[in-house]
């Protein structure tokens, strides 16, 4: 094999990751305030894609105005998520782990009712403005300009959703509420409202993540699983709740994924992924980028 | 109604499920008065501090702030109103910076920068040390150090009542006195202060009025002196242990 094909591989493979990161991503804003482990934002990354196909494609809505629509309507099917699936558990004593179902049967009716409406067809949806699949290349370095566009908007996003926990009054309420829930409602915080909030938010970020995969994954109702087992494995390398993290662990994945591909057979594929996997986990239970969970008294 | 009970509970229960820990507590505390709450392990002192700030739903009982009925507040609605809870175990934000804290302190005032600015240095003079750590994750902190940033999260929201849970435990005792230093000055400027503490002595020289509590009830109250004399404190506070020492 060529250093170009290897070059091509890797951007395939960063392009892939940065997908992998934002999935990773949205499942970290949807955690931050409550623990829960949202078990249908791959369903909501479905929409984000479906939505962008019937915005973009059938409507022939612009980019600009049709992805923002489709996060608004994504942020509202979160937010019902958040109202049905997860806020009447408050009232539950004890606790409970009880979202494990409640956000996974929430999922299979989402996922259900895609596939009653459009069908497990794949559909195209064009590259964003000013960008293409044509092939382009530098020396030995091969790509195309969606492929860059997805892994700027990816990094630019992650970067833009830190910049909100670090820098803003109401990312830190969020930070608080996640290490101390009580603590921070001592504050004078309301852990609920940031809770909709969040799922609200992690819906809109699922949509994106759906419509800038599309045009390379093609959009379909089929993806959400596939997607949230990949960014799951990402936060489990780089650890829950860490952004970066779950870039590093995406790009590792991607990577190993698309090397794989051409280098082993595909049973082999899916031990090489395992193996790193575990051997992240054994050296780094936390993940490489996180931190062990509950507080040193 | 008096106008200067800052702090008014009525017949206040609460538990944990279906389980009552706390039965039929009322009290009572004035503008720049100190009451103590004192009790043994388990008699169930944080568990009336978290029904009164409504961490904790509380089974029965009316809860009065400065002569506003505030049952029905949520614990972050009664920190805006003037109420403030330093909890158990110095319940911080620790990756936060100090600084971060301080102002995460304030959320429930909305305050602008310059009111942040203001309340921040109002902090570091209560406290120096907090200046030269403003930048430093709170969770670097020392345990006295970490108590302190409590204290002084809790005091520049300026609350007309502040509730200490076990603000001592831990310190070295010339820590514990600069707690009480400060709490001191807190009562001069006219906060009402209720206190849970395990230094029975120290607490009893300063706060004016006290409450003994054993197993969620209100068994005894009395100023200092009153209590004092009826050695009920020493019973209660040490339960079985006093009794087995008496006969030995
Ligand atoms: N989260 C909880 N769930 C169930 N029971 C609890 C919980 N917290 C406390 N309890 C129980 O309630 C009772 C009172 O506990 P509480 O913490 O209020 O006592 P305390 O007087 O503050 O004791 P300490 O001096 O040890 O802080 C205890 O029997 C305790 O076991
Ligand atoms: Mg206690």
């Amino acid at each position: 094999m060529s250093g170009e094909d290897f070059f091509a591989l890797l951007v395939s493979g960063l392009t892939t990751g940065a997908i992998y990161a934002m999935v990773g991503v949205s499942l970290n804003i949807a955690y931050k305030p409550t623990n829960v482990f949202n078990m249908a934002q791959g369903g909501l990354i479905m929409l984000g894609m479906m939505f962008t196909w019937v915005l973009l494609s059938v409507l022939g809505l612009p980019w600009i105005l049709g992805v923002p629509l489709a996060m608004a309507i994504v942020a509202a099917v979160g937010l019902v998520e958040e109202r049905i699936a997860v806020a009447p558990l408050h009232n539950v004593a004890g606790h409970s782990h009880a979202w494990v179902i409640t956000t996974l049967a929430f999922s299979i009716i989402l996922v259900n009712a895609a596939d009653q409406i459009w069908g497990a067809d794949p559909r195209y949806v064009a590259p964003m403005p000013g960008t293409s699949l044509t092939h382009h290349r530098f020396g030995i370095v091969g790509f195309n300009t969606a492929q860059i566009a997805i892994i700027v908007i990816a990094f630019a996003s992650i970067w833009l959703v830190e910049y909100f926990y670090h820098h803003t009054r109401l990312g830190r309420a969020v930070l608080a509420v996640s290490e101390d829930s009580d603590g921070a409602r001592l504050c004078g915080i309301n852990p609920l409202r940031l809770t909709m909030g969040s799922f609200a938010a992690g819906g809109a970020f699922a949509a994106l993540t759906g419509a800038i995969a599309s045009p390379i994954l093609f959009a379909s109702t089929e993806f959400g699983l596939d997607l949230l087992i990949k960014g799951f494995i990402a936060l489990a390398i780089g650890g829950l709740g860490s952004n970066w993290g779950a870039l590093a662990g995406a790009i590792l994945i991607a990577c190993i994924e698309t090397l794989s591909s051409v280098y082993l057979s595909p049973g082999m594929r899916q031990i090489a992924l395992l193996a790193v996997f575990l051997a992240v986990l054994l050296m780094r239970p936390n993940g490489m980028f996180g931190r062990p969970g509950g507080r040193e008294v | 109604m008096n106008a200067d009970i800052m702090l008014d509970v009525e017949g206040l229960a609460a538990g944990y499920g279906r389980v009552p820990v706390i039965q039929d507590i009322s009290l009572k505390l004035r503008r720049g008065e100190a009451i103590a709450i004192l009790g043994a392990n388990g008699a169930g002192k944080s568990t009336m501090l978290r029904a009164i700030s409504a961490l904790l739903s509380r089974a029965a009982g009316t809860v009065r702030l400065a002569g506003d009925d505030v049952t029905g507040l949520s614990a972050e609605r009664l920190v805006a109103a003037g109420l403030s809870h330093v909890a158990e175990g110095r319940r911080l934000f620790r990756k936060l910076s100090v600084e971060q804290n301080l102002e995460l302190g304030l959320y429930a005032l909305n305050p602008p920068a310059e009111m942040i600015a203001e309340r921040r240095e109002e902090a570091y003079e209560l406290f120096p040390m907090l200046r030269q750590k403003a930048q430093q994750p709170a969770g670097s902190l020392s345990g006295g150090q970490q108590q302190m940033l409590c204290i002084a999260q809790a005091l520049t929201r300026h609350p007309k009542v502040i509730m200490l849970d076990e603000p001592s435990l831990g310190l070295a005792p010339i820590l514990v006195e600069e707690v009480f230093r400060t709490l001191e000055k807190v009562r001069r400027a006219g906060q009402a202060i209720l206190l849970v503490e395990q230094v029975v002595e120290r607490t009893l020289a300063f706060v004016d009025f006290a409450y003994v509590l054993q197993n969620g009830r209100i068994v005894s109250k009395g100023t200092p002196a009153e209590l004092a004399s009826a050695d009920v404190v020493r019973r209660a506070y040490l339960g079985e242990a006093v009794a087995v020492v008496d006969h030995a």
